[in-house]
């Protein structure tokens, strides 16, 4: 590991942990005082329940499901060898909210609450295995996007479609929350439901690290050099959606982080695909947070959806790395 | 279109307080030819909030209680609004008013643990099936808070003159709550 | 470097409905440089990537010394035998330096993957760049190096590996004639030190005064192996490659430039 990447993990560390503690004792407006204050007094029971109850389970979640698209998106693109790849633009975060309401508004939630993250993470798994038939060998570009078209119309359809024949009135508004994304009102339920799936998701990636360095020669270089594709494929493949999956199932859509923050972060880990693993997870949990601590401090009369600010700063983003890559292709 | 078909039409505004209520029940009543019965109704509709504004006066406004409509999403009423006159009627203060919150906007689940009314009004569920918007009334940091009243969602949809029994149901909960 | 022979018994390689190798056997020594020639669509990239191991779909056995291939474990065979595919591919921007680090990943430990390369791996991979003389670009983009640069540093990844197997598919395709050479050199020299070098190419010419031996591959079969003298005669060309001598052949060079096509 050069002395590079030991500064730029622990910059980034460093990062994301500040704006975790920001994120939980921040007041959401002027009128109110510090958390951190109001806890350190004698008649802090609301505080408490506040810290505990509300700012925990939030913020946590911010940086898991940060972390999650981060390493999710690292790793597509590692596997697929394709800057593009990232679970909003391929369908796989589209199809995850598909699963998770499918297991939600059927009820079956409802008496099994672990159904709303594997429901997610079915959805995710269905998306990323199609997208690996269709875009996996050699594919360029455009079959990469199209297949990412095609996979997150159909999803978003069957989504639009089961929130529609939902019997409860309220049903069909909330695909705003399913495609815009949001984090406010997470309670530390979500937090147990998601959060042991994605770290075994995390735990899936991280293993197959090292094959992603020997992808960069294509496959049957990576091959002759001792890489078993078949196990990196289905660790990534598996990772990527119990990671995105479960995100998905607590907090809706949130796209682009797994686009941007690799690209940002490339050059300063050298290139190296299994280092810009790491360095995505820190780097997409940091820039959850900021948009969450943005999202809860703005002051707006309508409350702003978490994936509206994320995709604000990458759908440009998005444009502008496909204009790079017509480039290079040509 | 109807206009076009020939078939005689009123339009009517919201009503959005009790005065904009009867206003409108005379006009249809009107109409349609009861208007001794229209009458009657309204008539029964003021003694009942005339006599729970009694009630609620005993009590300096001061001392009132709070009250906080919840309802799916966390929208909450504001001032101005019939569902606030009901309260007043039935001696709550809105706690809506606190934070300056107009109706339809959220009311924070935050700054509803900060404000800690006594009274939560929501709305009855639907048991069966479920949405994210039901699901917030059941967030761990809001159990046990507050009372809650519930009150079926048909009940505040039409400004009738049965509204006034909603008025009196939460008068009711307000003694309930004066023997906790 | 542990002398170690590659050995093909009676393969056979059907791709989709197509035949598309019929029983082919040889076995290829070290120190010495073989050579694969043959028509296009004559299966010589398909035979060379069943010799690396990466095509699984054939029948018959490859032997590595004593070993069956298929029966050693995958990171025993990446450590004897280190293979480049044809057009070999440079995803993101990785600088010639990291690329023959590449070679080393046979040799480094799985679960320490954020660790320096080790001495050792420093070591190959410093030798490997001096012999294929890749110091100078050491730190540019391979991406952004010119052709023949760029076959220099694939050839440092190769040598990196510290194989006694190489085997390398048609290295030598759009590289001009000073690069070409230079290219086959580096491979001769390879053998020369222990090494078991295969190559496929197209260029009769370079293959007759490189290689030790050649295995010519007609209709998805041997057609010839041995010296190149003794594989490259008229008949053979003729049957493979349907060309003919001129009139006035020169024994001792080949010179097919000027040699005719038989059109009947």
């Amino acid at each position: 590991m050069k002395v590079g990447f030991t500064k730029l993990l622990l910059l980034l560390a460093t990062t994301m942990l500040s704006l975790f503690c920001l994120s939980l004792i921040l007041p959401s407006s002027f009128a109110e005082p510090f958390l951190l204050l109001e806890l350190l007094s004698r008649d802090s029971d609301i505080a408490r329940t506040i810290f505990l109850e509300l700012r925990i389970p939030r913020t946590s979640l911010a940086l898991i499901v940060g972390a999650s698209l981060g390493l999710a998106g690292a790793a597509m693109q590692g596997l697929l060898r394709n800057p593009l790849a990232e679970p909003g633009v391929v369908g796989v975060s589209g199809s995850a909210a598909l699963g998770a309401t499918l297991a939600f508004y059927s009820g079956l939630a409802s008496i099994m609450p672990l159904a709303l993250p594997l429901g997610g993470i079915a959805g995710a798994l269905f998306a990323v295995i199609l997208l690996f038939t269709i875009a996996g060998k050699r594919a360029g570009t455009a079959t990469l996007l199209l297949a990412g078209i095609a996979i997150n119309a159909i999803a978003g359809a069957l989504t639009a479609l089961v929130l529609n024949l939902s019997p409860n009135p309220f049903a069909a508004m909330e695909i705003i929350f399913w495609q815009m994304g949001s984090l406010a009102d997470r309670s530390l339920l979500h937090l147990q439901l998601a959060g042991p799936l994605m770290l075994i998701g995390w735990a899936l990636i991280l293993l197959a690290a090292p094959a992603t360095r020997a992808l960069s020669l294509g496959e049957a270089t990576a091959v002759s050099l001792g890489i078993n594709i078949r196990n990196t494929q289905v660790k990534i493949i598996g990772g990527t959606a119990l990671c995105v999956g479960a995100g998905v199932a607590v907090t809706g859509v949130i796209g682009f982080v797994g686009l941007v923050v690799p690209h940002l972060l490339r050059k300063l880990c050298n290139n190296d695909p299994a280092q810009l693993l790491l360095a995505s997870a820190a780097g997409g949990a940091s820039l959850l947070l900021a948009a969450d601590i943005a999202v809860r401090c703005i002051p707006a009369s309508a409350e702003l959806k978490l994936g509206v600010i994320t995709a604000l700063l990458g759908a440009p983003f998005f444009l502008y790395l496909i204009f790079q890559l017509r480039k290079l292709e040509q | 279109m109807l206009k076009r078909m020939e078939i005689a039409t009123l339009h009517l505004d919201d009503a959005n307080s009790i005065d904009a209520l009867s206003r409108n029940i005379r006009r249809l009543t009107q109409a349609i030819g009861q208007t001794t019965r229209g009458d009657e109704s309204l008539q029964l509709m003021y003694n009942t909030l005339a006599k729970l504004a009694r009630g609620s006066k005993e009590t300096a406004k001061d001392q009132w209680p709070y009250a906080a409509f919840i309802q799916p999403n966390g929208l909450t009423v504001g001032q101005g609004s019939l569902s606030d006159e009901l309260l007043h009627y039935a001696g709550f203060r809105n706690a809506a008013t606190l934070l300056g919150l107009r109706t339809y906007q959220r009311f924070p689940l935050e700054s509803l643990l900060r404000v800690r009314p006594d009274l939560l009004i929501v709305q009855t569920q639907h048991r069966r099936y479920p949405s994210l918007a039901q699901e917030l009334l059941r967030h761990p940091a809001l159990v046990g808070t507050a009372l809650r009243h519930e009150i079926q969602p048909s009940a505040l949809m039409c400004a009738t003159t049965s509204i006034a029994d909603v008025a009196v149901a939460l008068a009711t909960t307000r003694q309930r709550l004066g023997r906790l | 470097m542990l002398a170690v022979n590659l050995a093909a018994h009676a393969i056979q390689c059907r791709l989709g409905s197509q035949l598309v190798l019929n029983n082919i056997s040889f076995s290829a020594e070290s120190t010495q440089l073989t050579g694969i020639i043959g028509t296009n669509g004559a299966g010589k990239s398909t035979l060379l990537s069943i010799l690396a191991g990466a095509e699984k779909n054939f029948r018959g056995r490859v032997t590595v010394g004593d070993t069956e291939l298929a029966h050693m474990p995958l990171n025993e065979r990446a450590k004897q035998i280190a293979y480049l595919p044809q057009n070999p591919q440079v995803h993101w921007d990785l600088n010639a330096q990291q690329v023959t680090e590449l070679g080393r990943t046979p040799y480094r430990r799985r679960f320490n993957w954020l660790s320096e390369p080790s001495t050792e791996d420093q070591q190959a991979v410093n030798a490997a760049m001096r012999s294929t003389q890749c110091e100078a670009f050491a730190q540019r983009a391979v991406q952004s190096l010119s052709n023949g640069e760029r076959m220099r540093v694939h050839l440092a990844r190769v040598l990196a590996v510290q194989a006694p197997i190489i085997l390398v598919d048609e290295p030598i395709n759009g590289l001009d004639p000073y690069q070409q050479i230079h290219c086959l050199e580096l491979l001769r020299r390879a053998a020369q030190s222990g090494g078991t070098v295969i190559i496929v190419l197209h260029d009769l010419d370079l293959a007759a005064r490189f290689c030790d031996r050649l295995l010519l591959l007609h209709d998805n079969e041997v057609l010839s192996l041995g010296s190149p003298t003794e594989v490259l005669t008229p008949a053979n060309l003729l049957t493979a490659y349907q060309i003919k001598p001129p009139v006035h052949p020169n024994v001792n060079n080949l010179n097919l430039a000027n040699w005719e096509r038989q059109t009947d």
